[in-house]
């Protein structure tokens, strides 16, 4: 349940703020749902940690230890935000906009935002592989007018390639999205929306087709990754990032990373586990080391320091990805540990710079007086110590994340990509202490002492404070969490060829496919998997793969192990993602709801109902001879309630007279 | 009526619009005003909605008439109507200037179906008998085709309208190829990337009226301020 709150506050915060009256009811009620979604996505990773993963409506809404992370760190910098955005939002806005805006421009800006963070967290409470498509592009519809709030012609120019190269990203990752599903459909058999939730996917994924998977991987790449900003999709985020209010900003710059990210690394589980983990994760490899490197030559040079953030948020997404490309135990943990650090220290750096560019009323590095340090004190000295943080310098935690994922670059022999990243980080650190020097050290200049506002000054604190004791102390709880986040990525599943943990996996499966059909685990016919060698072999069965399932509760009645003339049984197992029987879907949807308890599974003739073929096939479809013990065989109804006219029993036949049959018994019911 | 039922007329009959869908497009990559434009992609729209409608009437599922009905509503009736009142409105010129020019966009929109044609190949390989996918073997390839050409024509329009119906033209490729590849994608689904389209393109006009009004213009080349 808590699931479904955090959803609900921000949209009827939105619709609260549609119709608010007054500035201050506006203001109050952003703080409120954000603080309010705070308090229950701690309550939810509290309910993850200890027990495991919860689903709501059937898996609709899923969040397992990676989803509940993200979530939180959603629900931070919202809350963290919040305040921040009242402060900025009184202060004097930027050329072109008046000088104190107007109740309808508040009203749109807060309405976006929340509606902004209601597709946020939406991306990682959703367990459907295609709502966490349909609520991304949500984030990127509900942020359109929040970059275009200013109203100058930049920040309408920045607008349009965010939408425009958004949109162009994200039908790619539709189609990934679309490839995926049919790959699960070709798989498994399942064509209902369950066949993209999260659960089933990666329990199913070995049996999914390499050739599309992998396919399906490289067009998520380039479209999350354009919502990520990987280079050299990231031509968007310079513009957006310099042109957003600067709490927009940091909210994009953070949560819409993260999610973004979490959409990709979700993707990149599944084909790793569908075509081996050694295609994507050089992918991923060479994005991330491209994106830093693109980073780092931008930063090297810029001129304008609210550009200079969004470059640095294009390295910090290199450097996540980069770690998951790494891959194994370290580079998961790598990968969670720099998401959540990162989001603690991006969105002080994007305040920090916001106080200055407001007290200012510019953003250059070259026409600065230097300074700043004298005049701002809070923000000054915040801006110093988080370019220190944000660039990896020792105690600040980013510190140790970026270690854990350099270290994760060597211990799985990644050493060139290690020590060219090392260069790289090193030489932005030059770059942006250069940059924060210029701007904040020098005699005092000729402004009016700043950080009146405590609006704007006390996020700031909070912050500084959560991000050093982060440094010295980490709390059991974060800890648990932030390693059970990188489980899913951290198992066997991630391990390379070779290992022998993947050994292991590989050894299980094999064993599992060339045992006996009545040695099925029971709780695998769900999960089915194609036998290792050659697609129709007779005298085989389509089995499941009954691994990698940790966080699935047993089921309490477990369905009993396929074979003929067992009774079958059309209840749902008790666990969400089970979407039991997945042969049965297909031959009911296309024939009304059948009371009968029992019908034969005859799989090739209820394709001939949903596809447009007619004509009797050679081989018979996998769904005919699923099920069956010793290979492709036709299955009728061999004794016909005459009351009600149901099949109690059902009869297998090899002859190509029976299968006739066996169709006109199936379609004459 | 016999014909009705007999599934090798549908599959026919999906071929023959596939091919007008894939026609139309590059069209769309020809044309010059904008108006026509909208009008052709309501059209293609429409050619996608009866594509869908052929294809639930033989299958008999239920969400697929919902999508059909759907995008007839929503893409060759709802957008366009917006698209054109858009264009009235702002009375922006109707001339589109490509960038490259037309007898060389539709050399490279042939060439981008051959790719689509090889690109997709080896996706139908695998492929059963009775599989979506035998629903003809060119509706995978159209639907590749119809993508990578939205890609060239959003590359190769200066218009902020003609981007807005580039991007469309794209997204109506992805529709054929989930109905080719699965029967369209999980009712839920469909419906979200509808609502999703919808909005996109509300926000992209407004956007488009905006720029017009700060600009003088609609040429997207002009939006060049932002640089490094």
């Amino acid at each position: 349940m808590a699931l479904a709150w955090i959803l609900a506050v921000p949209l009827a915060g939105a619709a609260a703020t549609f119709a608010g009256r007054r500035r201050a009811w506006i203001e109050l009620i952003y703080c409120g749902g954000a603080g309010a979604v705070l308090v229950a996505s701690v309550f939810l990773a509290a309910a993850v940690i200890t027990g495991g993963p919860v689903s709501f409506l059937n898996g609709f809404l899923y969040a397992d230890a990676l989803s509940a992370l993200v979530t939180l760190l959603t629900a931070v910098v919202w809350a963290v935000s919040a305040p921040y955005t009242v402060g900025y939002l009184r202060g004097p806005q930027p050329a072109a906009s008046p000088a104190h805006l107007s109740l309808r421009d508040l009203r749109l800006y807060f309405t976006l935002s929340h509606l902004f963070a209601f597709t946020l967290l939406a991306v990682s409470l959703t367990g459907n592989l295609g709502i966490m498509w349909v609520a991304l592009e949500g984030a990127t519809l509900a942020s359109v007018f929040l970059v275009a709030f200013g109203g100058k012609p930049t920040s309408l120019e920045a607008a349009w390639k965010y939408a425009i190269l958004g949109g162009v990203g994200l039908s790619m990752a539709l189609f990934g999205t679309v490839l995926t599903h049919y790959a699960a459909f070709e798989g498994t058999g399942m064509e209902t929306w369950e066949a993209l939730n999260w659960p089933f996917l990666f329990a199913a994924a070995p049996s999914f087709n390499p050739l599309v998977m992998r396919l399906a991987f490289i067009l998520i790449l380039l479209g999350y990754g354009t919502k990520a900003g990987l280079a050299p999709m990231h031509t968007w985020k310079p513009d957006a990032y310099s042109e957003a209010p600067e709490p927009a900003a940091a909210l994009m710059a953070t949560a819409m990373l993260n999610c973004a990210l979490y959409g990709l690394g979700r993707l990149f589980l599944l084909s790793a586990r569908a075509t081996g983990p050694a295609m994507p994760s050089k992918l991923l490899v060479l994005f991330g080391l491209l994106s830093i490197a693109v980073a780092t030559q931008f930063i090297l040079v810029q001129k304008s320091y609210r550009r200079l953030l969004a470059y640095s948020s294009i390295d910090h997404c290199g450097i996540i990805t980069l770690s998951l490309g790494f891959g194994g135990p370290l580079g998961s943990l790598g990968a969670v540990l720099h998401m959540a650090f990162h989001t603690l220290a991006k969105p002080l750096l994007f305040f920090s710079a916001g106080n200055a560019q407001q007290h200012t009323g510019g953003d250059s590095l070259r026409n600065t007086a230097g300074g700043l340090i004298h005049v701002l004190p809070v923000s000054g000295a915040a801006l110093f110590a988080v370019v220190l943080a944000v660039t990896g310098t020792p105690p600040f935690p980013l510190f140790l994340s970026e270690f854990t994922v350099l270290r994760a670059g060597f211990a799985q022999g990644h050493s060139w990509a290690s020590i060219l990243a090392v260069i790289l980080l090193v030489l932005i650190f030059s770059g942006m202490f250069a940059h924060a020097a210029r701007l904040l050290l020098g005699p005092a200049p000729d402004l009016p002492p700043g950080d009146r506002n405590r609006w704007t000054v006390y996020p700031l604190g909070v912050l500084a404070v959560l991000l050093l004791a982060l440094a010295f102390w980490m709390p059991s709880a974060l800890s648990s969490l932030l390693t059970q986040a990188a489980q899913p990525a951290g198992g066997e599943i991630m391990s390379r060829p070779g290992s022998a943990a993947f050994d292991g996996l590989m050894a299980e499966v094999r064993a599992l496919a060339a045992a006996p059909c009545e040695k099925t685990p029971a709780e695998v016919r769900v999960f089915l998997e194609k036998p290792p060698a050659g697609r129709n072999l007779p005298g085989r069965c389509w089995r499941g793969a009954a691994v990698s399932l940790p966080s699935l509760p047993k089921t309490a009645a477990q369905p009993k192990a396929p074979a003929i003339s067992t009774t079958w049984s059309n209840t749902r197992t008790t666990s969400d993602i089970s979407s039991s029987a997945t042969g049965w879907r297909r031959i009911s949807r296309s024939s009304p709801p059948s009371p009968c308890r029992l019908r034969p599974p005859t799989g090739w003739s209820a394709r001939s109902r949903t596809g447009l073929a007619s004509r009797p096939k050679a081989t018979p479809t996998r769904a005919a001879w699923r099920f069956t013990t010793t290979g492709p065989m036709y299955t009728r109804c061999a004794r016909t309630s005459p009351s009600t006219r149901c099949c109690l029993r059902s009869k297998a036949t090899r002859t190509s007279s029976a299968r006739r049959s066996a169709k006109e018994s199936f379609t004459s019911r | 009526m016999p014909l009705l039922s007999d599934p090798m007329f549908g599959q026919t009959m999906i071929t023959l619009m596939t091919a007008i869908v894939l026609v139309l497009q590059i069209t769309l990559v020809a044309q010059k005003s904008l108006v026509s434009s909208i009008y052709v992609f309501a059209l293609q729209s429409f050619l996608l909605a009866a594509i869908a409608g052929t294809i639930a009437w033989f299958t008999g599922a239920g969400h697929i008439y919902l999508a059909a009905a759907l995008t007839f509503l929503l893409k060759s009736l709802l957008l366009p109507a917006i698209l054109l009142r858009l264009v009235e409105q702002i009375r922006i010129e109707h001339e589109m200037k490509p960038l490259l020019n037309v007898p060389v966009s539709v050399v490279i929109s042939g060439m981008l179906t051959l790719l689509a044609y090889v690109v997709a190949e080896p996706l139908q390989h695998g492929m059963s008998y009775g599989s979506p996918s035998s629903l003809g073997h060119n509706t995978l390839p159209v639907a590749v085709a119809l993508f990578l050409i939205g890609f060239f024509l959003m590359a190769n329009r200066r218009k902020a309208l003609s981007q807005v119906l580039a991007l469309l033209s794209l997204e109506n490729g992805l529709f054929l190829a989930a109905i080719s590849l699965t029967y369209g994608m999980p009712l839920i689904v469909e419906l979200g990337v509808f609502f999703d389209v919808l909005v996109a393109v509300l926000v992209l006009t407004i956007l488009a009226g905006r720029i017009r009004e700060a600009f003088d213009s609609m040429d997207v080349t002009r939006l060049s301020r932002l640089r490094g």
